[in-house]
């Protein structure tokens, strides 16, 4: 009997992520991967869920009339809403929802709303998506057991959150992806939108938290009250009294909400174009144009990321750095002396998974990399100074738009470019060794197959919390025990690093001789 | 009804056109061999009669169903090996023979079973656990021809097949396909082998700058001793350069 197309493309999918963690960390690790994937989940993952069930119970019974947990019911709706729709969004800007090769599966003889459903599907698969799938699962069933009458409408606040979750996902990817491509749009939309989104719209939720409202609590039921799945429960609650006419008018909302996002993330996947099929209007220009080999790897490399999505996406990091970091922490903490740091820092983080995989762009054309008359120093030097070039556009970016969005001066805009350079030099050196450790191609027509091995993971995620540490501890240091020195301390600290790279280069020189063979074998057996 | 008929296509990327005006029309059991030099837009007309690119301009109809408003109907009867592959490169082969045969609607019985007849006719032997990505460049156009080859198509474009393959390989696959084309299998291929092309296609196409420079038999392309390289390279205006300097 023949198997479903939806079925095969999942059995594909489950088969290709299965054999790349064997191939990355072999069998026995995967075993002992799966070990440390069981404990986290009684350790972590459990608790998580578990509580918020208990919090979706607790939210249920305030359903019934008269209960000292109303108050919970608001939250319910607005917790729900921020996990689908944020969460979402952060899947799809990340990437983590493309699970498919989308352009390899066109040419079978399968709809692309089969291939949609397939795609749709396989990113419930993704580990952050499951973990906010098994969340919703266990606050809508805990809620259904503390309202029992109001079961069928948390069923359906289940089915319509998880493909609100997982349609949004795809359709911010499938939009960052088309921005990503266009260059010279993103150039102008930018600056507008990030005024937009930083400036007026939290002076309007200011204006109207102020005018229309007068406690916290009035606030979360007058929000969730405007919210599709704050009108859903509203439904379960009319259910719970005893008055289901009200029901359909309220459950219309999500289920119109949730038609557009699928409908929408449908319509935006099956209308890309793949990157190759797009004229650049340029010419093809000679990449040996400098003088010095450095400056032609540096030219080279990029070239690279300007050409690839992932490359491309780093462009997109100062809007949502100021949309999403400098934004709610300046609402939060003021325009204090934490935000202007703290933004540069997430920015900085935007091109670890590039930084890390040096190679990985290059693909077969390591082996030309290999060929040229240049040593290993040189080709190091020449990459980092191609990431310098593509951050230093992105920094610039982030400072022009933190100029004008966030009205930060001169000398908290330097102190932020001096964390921004030590971060860059740490991820850099380590970079450097995880590129010659654990490469692996990359495609540069989408954002797919960008998922780097479990050790680099690991080690990705210590660095990252040891920098962020040291380097915010220091910054504490300063303001408690001499604040006009954090400046020039910061750039004593970026010479230092930077001196410390210079030697680290010399010591991964001599990894990348070694590693010369597992290159070409790795990233070459990819092209 | 035609097994291939390209109506004024075009196809243009912003400002340069790739494919210009072409229309030619090919009934079942054809073997074509489709000529061009790099870049003169072989690779988008078979993505274009493919369905993996639309065109610009024109209609294409394969088999009597419209690409564009039949695209489906239409690729359950092609088979297709493109150049860049497009495999799925996490998976064993055998893993992606089930994939693709699936996605034809086969049952798992009769795709292992194929998949092992073609694996032994192209003397693919992978390791059971070896992973598409880990396969030499030669191994990888045997899979990407088994999983063109495993539905059974009526309409068969190849893509560079012979590029990159052993002799004894090359030859199986010439058998292959002659053996298809008796069946009625239509054959379309594009290759930069001449000989090659002139062993195997009765008809020939050749494409420059996008434009149709010639369509007919190989007879009427030679009409007298001259080999096809010799009107081809006349054709596409491509005559010798001469020495370099410095050698």
């Amino acid at each position: 009997m023949a198997v479903s197309p939806l079925r095969a493309v999942i059995a594909a999918h489950v088969q290709g992520s299965l054999n790349r963690m064997t191939r990355q960390i072999g069998r026995f690790g995967l075993a002992v991967f799966l070990v440390v994937m069981l404990l986290i989940a009684v350790t972590a993952v459990l608790p998580i869920v578990g509580g918020l069930s208990a919090f979706g119970y607790v939210a249920g019974l305030g359903l019934h009339p008269g209960n000292e947990y109303a108050l919970f019911v608001p939250m319910l709706a607005l917790f729900v809403s921020a996990l689908t729709l944020v969460g979402g969004a952060f899947g799809g800007l990340t990437g983590i929802a493309r699970q498919l090769p989308w352009e390899s599966l066109q040419a079978f003889p399968v709809g692309s709303r089969t291939l949609f459903a397939g795609e749709l599907v396989a990113g419930a698969f993704e580990v952050v998506t499951t973990l906010e799938l098994l969340t919703l699962l266990g606050v809508c069933a805990a809620a259904s057991v503390a309202a029992p009458r109001a079961t069928p409408l948390f069923a359906l606040l289940l089915g319509c959150s998880a493909l609100t979750l997982m349609s949004t996902q795809l359709l911010v990817g499938s939009l960052a992806q088309r921005l990503s491509k266009q260059a010279r749009v993103m150039f102008a939309v930018l600056p507008v939108v990030a005024i937009v989104l930083s400036t007026l719209l939290p002076r309007l939720a200011q204006r109207l938290s102020k005018q229309s409202v007068d406690s916290g609590l009035e606030w979360a039921t007058w929000l969730a009250a405007l919210l599709p799945a704050g009108q859903l429960i509203e439904g379960a609650k009319a259910l719970v009294e005893g008055q289901p006419g009200r029901v359909p008018l309220l459950v219309l909302p999500m289920v119109v909400l949730t038609v557009a996002l699928v409908v929408g993330a449908w319509l935006a996947i099956s209308r890309e174009t793949p990157l190759s099929t797009l004229d650049t209007g340029q010419s093809a220009r000679p990449l040996w144009s400098f003088e010095r080999p450095v400056m032609g790897v540096a030219r080279l490399q990029w070239e690279s990321l300007a050409s690839s999505i992932a490359g491309r996406f780093g462009l997109l990091m100062p809007l949502l750095t100021i949309v999403l970091v400098r934004g709610p922490l300046a609402e939060v903490m003021g325009r204090g002396d934490w935000v202007v740091p703290a933004s540069f820092s997430y920015c900085a983080l935007a091109s670890t998974n590039l930084l890390f995989n040096q190679f990985g762009l290059d693909r077969h054309g390591v082996k030309a990399l290999f060929l040229l008359p240049i040593d290993e120093v040189t080709l190091l030097r020449g990459k980092l100074l191609g990431f310098v070039a593509w951050q230093g556009l992105q920094l610039a970016m982030l400072t022009g738009l933190m100029a004008i969005t966030g009205h930060a001066s001169p000398s908290k805009l330097l102190l932020g470019l001096c964390f921004y350079g030590c971060f860059f030099l740490v991820l850099s050196m380590v970079g450097q060794f995880t590129s010659l450790w654990q490469p692996r191609p990359m495609g540069k027509g989408g954002m797919r197959g960008g998922q780097p091995p479990l050790p680099v993971v690991l080690l990705t995620l210590g660095t990252l919390f040891f920098t962020g540490s040291g380097l915010f501890g220091l910054l504490w240091v300063f303001r408690l025990f001499a604040p006009g020195w954090a400046l020039p301390g910061f750039f004593a600290l970026m010479l230092v690093l930077g001196v410390v790279a210079q030697v680290v280069t010399h010591a991964n020189a001599a990894l990348l001789r070694r590693s010369r063979e597992k290159l070409v074998e790795v990233l070459g057996a990819g092209a | 009804m035609p097994a291939l008929e390209l109506l004024h296509v075009t196809k243009r990327f912003g400002t340069k056109v790739a494919v210009d005006d072409l229309s030619l029309t090919l009934e079942p059991g054809s073997f074509l061999g489709l000529l061009g030099r790099n870049g003169a837009g072989k690779s988008t007309t078979l993505k274009m009669v493919t369905g993996l690119v639309e065109p610009t301009a024109g209609r294409i109809t394969v088999l009597g169903h419209d690409i564009a408003t039949q695209g489906l109907q239409a690729r359950r009867l092609i088979g297709v090996m493109p150049e860049d592959m497009a495999l799925l490169e996490l998976l064993t082969g055998p893993q992606y023979l089930r994939f693709v045969g699936r996605m034809h609607g086969l049952s798992d019985q009769v795709i292992d079973s194929r998949a092992a007849e073609l694996f032994d006719t192209l003397d693919l032997k992978p390791g059971p656990r070896t992973l598409v990505t880990d396969y030499s460049f030669g191994m990888k156009k045997k899979l990407a021809l088994s999983s063109a080859l495993l539905h059974g198509p009526k309409l068969l474009f190849l893509d560079e097949p012979f590029e990159g393959i052993d002799a004894v390989t090359n030859r199986t696959i010439k058998d292959i396909l002659l053996a298809l084309q008796k069946s009625g299998t239509t054959v379309v291929l594009t290759s930069h082998i001449l000989e090659v092309v002139e062993r195997l296609c009765p008809q020939i196409a050749i494409i420059d700058e996008g434009r149709l420079k010639f369509f007919g038999t190989l007879a009427d392309l030679r009409q007298g001793s001259e080999s096809l390289e010799s009107h081809f390279v006349g054709l596409v205006g491509g005559a010798p350069k001469g020495g370099l300097s410095w050698l």
